[in-house]
C-alpha cells in the first residue's frame, strides 16, 4: 500500500515536471477567474453646529468579504516577460452603525443621543489593471509575478442627510439616514503572484493572490468626503486559455 | 367622450372655469347640494373605470359620521401629478362636498419610457443632486403648460435640502424640482440673563430681526417690551389697550442682550416645560392658550422722579417692586398677562436692593402658576383661598426650580432678586411667617404670609424634619421623591379645590390626592398627613 502511494506521488511529480508539449509556447493567455475580495471597513465623523451648540454623528461602515469575477488578457513579449490587461468586478454586502449627539433646541448642555444601523448597503468595485508580468515555467507549472497600475471604480451606499424626527419637549430624538449611492474612480496600483497548472497545451487552471490599492474619495451629501482604501487583498481562481 | 362631457358638466356646475393656462385642467369646488348632485354620478363612474382611484379614506375626527375620500387620477395606471379630488361623505354615503383638480381623460400620451430609471438617476447627478437610493424612480405624468409629459419622479439630496425631481422619461431633462424639506420657521437665539446666565431662547425670525415669540413649544409664549410706559402696561392688562406686533421684545441679531427680556422669555418656557413634563399640563387652560409676559413696565431711570413726586407709593410701586399675574375673575377672558417689575436702582434712598423680578426663575414660575390656577380652581374667594393660591404658586415654583437646577435649587423664594429672598418654605419664621396655626399673629393674615402653612407642610412632606412650633417630627419622602408630593399638591389644588376653598379643604384634598396617586397608607400620604399635623392643621380642621 505504501509503495502504491509513493508510486502515485512520483507519477504526479513526473507529470508536473514533464514538458506539456514540444510545440512553440503560445504568446497569448486569456484568464477567466472567480474572485474573492476581503472585507473593507471605513468610517466618517460629522461635526456640526445646531441650536448654538456642537453636535456630532459618527458612521462606521462594514462591508463583508464578497465574490466577484474577473478576466485578463496577457501577451508574452519575450523571455517570460509579458503585459496583461485585466478587469475585475466584486460586490460586497455592507451595513453601517451610527451614533451621535444632537444639541437640544431649548436647553444648553442637554445633548440627545441617537444611534442605529443601516442595513442592506452595497459596495462595489470595478477595476481595470495594466500590469507587467514575469512568468517562470517549471514543467506544467507557470509561476508569475505581476504589478502595475489600476483604476478602481468604487460605488458605495453612504449615509445621506440626517432626517430628524423630534417633537416637543424634544428630549428624545430619532433620526433616519437615507442612503445615497456615490462613486469615485481613483487610480492606484496592484501587485500579486499566480500559479498556473497547464492541463493541456491550451488550457490551464490557475490561482492568484493580488493586492490592489487606490484612494477613493466618496462625497457624502450629508457629511465630509470619505477616503476609502479601495481594493485590498483578493484571491482568484479560474481557467486559462493559451493561444 | 361621455366621460369628458361629464367632467365638463361638473366644472360648469361648480361655477369655476378651467384655468386659462391649461384648458384641460379642471378645478372643482362643489359645496352645494346641487353641485355635488351633479358631481356624484360622474365621479362614481370615473372611480369604477379606474381613472380615479381611492387613495385614502379618513374618518372625520371632528364631525362624527363623516368620511373623506381622496381620489387620485391615473392615466393608464400612471398617476397624474397633483390630480386629486377630496370627497366628503356623510353617514349615509351621500356626497357633501368635492374639492380638487382633475385633468380631462384625453391625455393621449405614450406611457412607455425610452429612458430608464437609472438614466433618470444620472440626470439627477448631472443636476448636482444625489439620488436617494432608498427610493426607486417611479413614473408619473406631469401636467406642464397644457401638455403632459411622461416623467420619472425621484428624490435627490443636496447640501441643506432634499428635493423631488421630475425627469423627462424620453429626453432625460429635469422638468421640475421642488423642495420636500419642511423647515422650522422658528429660530433659537442666545441671550445672557440679568445674572449673566446663558439662556437659549426660542424666538421667531421676521426676516429683518427676531422677536420674542416661542414657536417651538406647543403654546405661543411671548414676551413684550412695554418700553417703560406704565399707563400702557396697565391698559394692556386691563383690556383697555391692545398689544401690537411692535410691542414684541426684539433683537437684531438673535444674540439677545436685554437680560430682563432674556430671563422672562427663557424662564416662561422652562416653566411651561416643567408643567408639561411633570403634570401633563399644556399651558394655562390645558389647551395651549398663549402665555404673555410684559417686561419693562417702567424705566429704572424714572424711579427717582416718581419718588420725588410721590407717585411711587401708588400703583407704580407694583411695577418696580413686584411681579404679578393679571387677572383672574371677570378679566380672565382677556387671556392673562404676567408683568415683571423693573427692580430699583442701586444706591436708592431707601437702602433696598431689588433686581428686576424676571431675573428670578422661581418668581417667573410663581407667576406662570397663578395663570394655571386662574384657569382652574381660581382660589380667589377668601383669604384662605388666596393664601392657598399663593402657596400653590410657591410650591410649583420650587418644584420647577429643582427640575431646572437640581441640587442647586432651594426652598427660598426670590433670593435671586433680593438678598435672602422673600419667603422660606423650610423656615417661614425667618421672614415673620407662621410655621404653625398656633403661631399665627395678626400680621400673618395676608395671603403671602398665610401661604406659609401650606408651604411649610409641603417642605416637611418632602424633606422631613421637626416643626419648630409643634415639635412634631415628619418623615419626609426625600428630595429624590419630591415629585410625589408635587403631584399630590398639583392634583388637589388644580382639580379639587375651587374659588372659596379653605385650608381644611386643602388638607383633605391633598391627602385624597396623595392616597389616590400613591396608594392608601403610602409613604407620600403618610408624609403629607404628618406634615399637615405638624403645622397644626389636622387638629384645627378635624
Amino acid at each position: 500500500m505504501k509503495g502504491l502511494a509513493l508510486g502515485s506521488i512520483l507519477a504526479v511529480c513526473t507529470w508536473l515536471a514533464g514538458p506539456a508539449s514540444a510545440q512553440e509556447r503560445p504568446r497569448f493567455k486569456l484568464l477567466l477567474d472567480g474572485v474573492y475580495a476581503f472585507k473593507i471597513d471605513y468610517s466618517e465623523s460629522r461635526s456640526f453646529e445646531e441650536f448654538l451648540e456642537s453636535g456630532r454623528l459618527d458612521v462606521a461602515y462594514a462591508n463583508d468579504a464578497g465574490p466577484g469575477f474577473g478576466a485578463a488578457l496577457q501577451y508574452d513579449l519575450a523571455s517570460g516577460v509579458g503585459i496583461r490587461a485585466a478587469f475585475s468586478h466584486v460586490k460586497r454586502d455592507g451595513r453601517a452603525r451610527f451614533e451621535g449627539n444632537f444639541p437640544h433646541p431649548l436647553y444648553f448642555n442637554r445633548p440627545r443621543s441617537v444611534g442605529g444601523e443601516l442595513a442592506g448597503l452595497s459596495y462595489k468595485e470595478t477595476s481595470g489593471h495594466l500590469d507587467l508580468v514575469y512568468t517562470a515555467r517549471a514543467g506544467r507549472l507557470d509561476f508569475s509575478l505581476f504589478a502595475g497600475g489600476s483604476i478602481i471604480k468604487t460605488e458605495a451606499d453612504l449615509a445621506g442627510n440626517v432626517a430628524k424626527n423630534e417633537v416637543f419637549p424634544f428630549d428624545e430624538l430619532s433620526v433616519s439616514l437615507p442612503t445615497l449611492a456615490v462613486s469615485d474612480s481613483p487610480i492606484g496600483w496592484n501587485g500579486g503572484a499566480g500559479l498556473d497548472l497547464r492541463l493541456t497545451d491550451h488550457v490551464a487552471f490557475g490561482a492568484q493572490f493580488f493586492y490592489s490599492r487606490a484612494t477613493a474619495k466618496l462625497e457624502s451629501a450629508g457629511g465630509p468626503t470619505i477616503q476609502v482604501d479601495a481594493g485590498g487583498p483578493h484571491v482568484t481562481a479560474g481557467l486559462r486559455f493559451l493561444f | 367622450m361621455r366621460r369628458h362631457c361629464l367632467v365638463l358638466a361638473l366644472t360648469a356646475s361648480a361655477g369655476l372655469p378651467a384655468l386659462a393656462a391649461d384648458p384641460r385642467e379642471v378645478r372643482v369646488r362643489a359645496l352645494s347640494a346641487a353641485d355635488v348632485g351633479v358631481a356624484q354620478g360622474p365621479i362614481d363612474t370615473l372611480v369604477q373605470s379606474g381613472e380615479l382611484r381611492v387613495r385614502m379614506v379618513q374618518e372625520d375626527t371632528l364631525l362624527p359620521g363623516r368620511r373623506h375620500q381622496r381620489l387620485a387620477q391615473n392615466y393608464r395606471g400612471i398617476p397624474v401629478w397633483g390630480a386629486e379630488l377630496t370627497r366628503q361623505l356623510d353617514g349615509q354615503g351621500r356626497v357633501v362636498s368635492i374639492f380638487g383638480t382633475y385633468h380631462h381623460p384625453d391625455i393621449a400620451l405614450d406611457t412607455t419610457p425610452t429612458q430608464t430609471g437609472d438614466q433618470a438617476r444620472a440626470a439627477l447627478r448631472a443636476a448636482g443632486a444625489r439620488p436617494v437610493s432608498s427610493l426607486e424612480p417611479s413614473l408619473a405624468i406631469l401636467p406642464r403648460g397644457g401638455e403632459y409629459r411622461l416623467t420619472w419622479t425621484l428624490v435627490g439630496a443636496l447640501p441643506g435640502d432634499v428635493r423631488q425631481y421630475f425627469v423627462d422619461a424620453h429626453s432625460g431633462a429635469v422638468l421640475r424640482d421642488s423642495s420636500v424639506l419642511h423647515k422650522q420657521s422658528s429660530s433659537v437665539g442666545r441671550g445672557r440673563g440679568v445674572l449673566n446666565n446663558d439662556q437659549k431662547l426660542s424666538v421667531a425670525g421676521t426676516g429683518s430681526d427676531f422677536m420674542a415669540q416661542d414657536l417651538l413649544r406647543p403654546a405661543r409664549l411671548s414676551t413684550f417690551d412695554m418700553r417703560g410706559d406704565p399707563d400702557r402696561t396697565f391698559g394692556v392688562v386691563l383690556g383697555e389697550a391692545s398689544l401690537l406686533p411692535s410691542d414684541f421684545a426684539r433683537d437684531a441679531d438673535n444674540n439677545w442682550t436685554d437680560g430682563i427680556v432674556v430671563d422672562a422669555h427663557a424662564y416662561t418656557g422652562i416653566t411651561y416645560d416643567y408643567f408639561f413634563k411633570r403634570h401633563g399640563r399644556r399651558s394655562w387652560n390645558d389647551a395651549n392658550t398663549p402665555i404673555r409676559a410684559l417686561v419693562h413696565p417702567v424705566r429704572l431711570e424714572d424711579f427717582d422722579g416718581y419718588v420725588a413726586s410721590g407717585e411711587i407709593f401708588g400703583d407704580l410701586q407694583l411695577l418696580y417692586l413686584n411681579a404679578f399675574f393679571c387677572c383672574s375673575g371677570s378679566l380672565l377672558p382677556l387671556g392673562g398677562f404676567m408683568v415683571y417689575g423693573e427692580g430699583i436702582p442701586e444706591g436708592n434712598r431707601f437702602g433696598l436692593e431689588f433686581r428686576a423680578f424676571a431675573a428670578s426663575f422661581d418668581v417667573v414660575a410663581h407667576e406662570v402658576t397663578h395663570g394655571m390656577t386662574a384657569f382652574t380652581s381660581s382660589l380667589t374667594g377668601s383669604l384662605d383661598a388666596l393664601a392657598l393660591n399663593e402657596s400653590f404658586s410657591d410650591i410649583m415654583a420650587v418644584g420647577a426650580d429643582f427640575y431646572l437646577r437640581g441640587s442647586a435649587a432651594n426652598y427660598l423664594i426670590g433670593e435671586d432678586i433680593t438678598p435672602g429672598g422673600f419667603r422660606s418654605m423650610s423656615n417661614p419664621a425667618a421672614f415673620g411667617d407662621a410655621d404653625n396655626v398656633s403661631a399665627l399673629r395678626d400680621e400673618n393674615f395676608e395671603e403671602h404670609s398665610l401661604a406659609s402653612l401650606s408651604n411649610h407642610a409641603f417642605y416637611l412632606a418632602v424633606e422631613g424634619g421637626t416643626n419648630r412650633t409643634s415639635g412634631i417630627v415628619v418623615q419626609g419622602v426625600g428630595g429624590a421623591n419630591r415629585d410625589q408630593i408635587e403631584r399630590a399638591f398639583y392634583r388637589a389644588y388644580q382639580f379639587m379645590l375651587n374659588t372659596n376653598s379653605g385650608y381644611c379643604d386643602a388638607v383633605a384634598a391633598s391627602l385624597l390626592a396623595a392616597r389616590e396617586l400613591h396608594g392608601a397608607g403610602s409613604r407620600p400620604e403618610q408624609a403629607l398627613s404628618q406634615a399637615w399635623t405638624a403645622v397644626g392643621l389636622t387638629g384645627f380642621c378635624f
